[in-house]
């Protein structure tokens, strides 16, 4: 399952601030459904940020991230046209990839 | 959020390490695992490896009430001048049944300045950036 993800990169000056937006439960495993069945815990664990080949910011993420999680960053050195992308993978083996362009 | 606590942990050496690994997506930082198993917030720090120490220069924003305790805005920033050399931010919100909600690690290049929402269980939270 690949979530997709909304992403914007804009340059504010000297830096470029990425806001990213996934789809994702982020369900912490602590939750029950109507059936009274546990749901199985299913959340983002690793996010990172690209600049072109550079990570910028990479974070290890527990339950505690809220669902359709938001992600907003500031990283120097970017110029307009640069590509950007956010990836994620979660504890069930699921990925997700969002790119842009710095503008 | 009621109250809230802001903690910066010293700084170290993590920098080199992530520069060492351009190219790379996931640089060899392996999840801390029993920090996040953690459920209380010492042993957290604890397996986090840090020693809580209160810091001029992090600046740790977050709604006095917050509208809807599933999401939670927050906003970590630090200010390199005060407090050079970070390049790891861990957020743990105190009261949560696991308190290490996340950790950052920061390239070189990159400001200390992280948004993201999280689940907060009750009105405490704390932060810890190194």
């Amino acid at each position: 399952m690949a979530g997709r993800i909304k992403i914007r990169a804009q340059k504010k000056g000297e830096l470029t601030e990425v806001k990213a937006l996934m789809r994702h439960p982020m369900e912490t495993g602590m939750r029950k459904d109507q059936a009274g069945e546990s749901i199985p815990a299913h959340f983002i664990t690793e996010v990172a940020v690209l600049h072109g080949d550079q990570t910028v910011m990479q974070a290890h993420w527990g339950a505690a991230v809220s669902a359709n999680p938001f992600l907003g960053v500031r990283f120097q050195g970017g110029q307009a046209g640069d590509a950007v992308r956010v990836v994620w993978t979660d504890n069930q083996g699921g990925t997700g990839e969002g790119e842009t362009t710095i503008r | 959020m009621g109250s809230r606590a802001e903690l910066g942990c010293g700084w170290s050496v993590m920098l080199s390490a992530a520069a060492a690994l351009p190219g790379r997506v996931w640089s060899a930082v392996i999840r801390p695992e029993a920090a996040f198993d953690a459920t209380a917030l010492d042993q957290a720090l604890m397996a986090l490896g840090e020693t809580p120490t209160r810091h001029e220069g992090v600046i740790f924003t977050t709604p006095d009430i917050a509208e809807n305790g599933a999401v939670v805005p927050i906003r970590v920033e630090v200010d390199q001048t005060v407090l050079p050399n970070v390049s790891k931010v861990s957020v743990l919100v105190e009261m949560n049944p696991n308190p290490l909600a996340a950790v950052f690690d920061i390239a070189p290049g990159t400001e200390v300045y992280i948004e993201t929402r999280v689940k907060g269980g009750s009105n405490r939270q704390s932060l810890c950036g190194r």
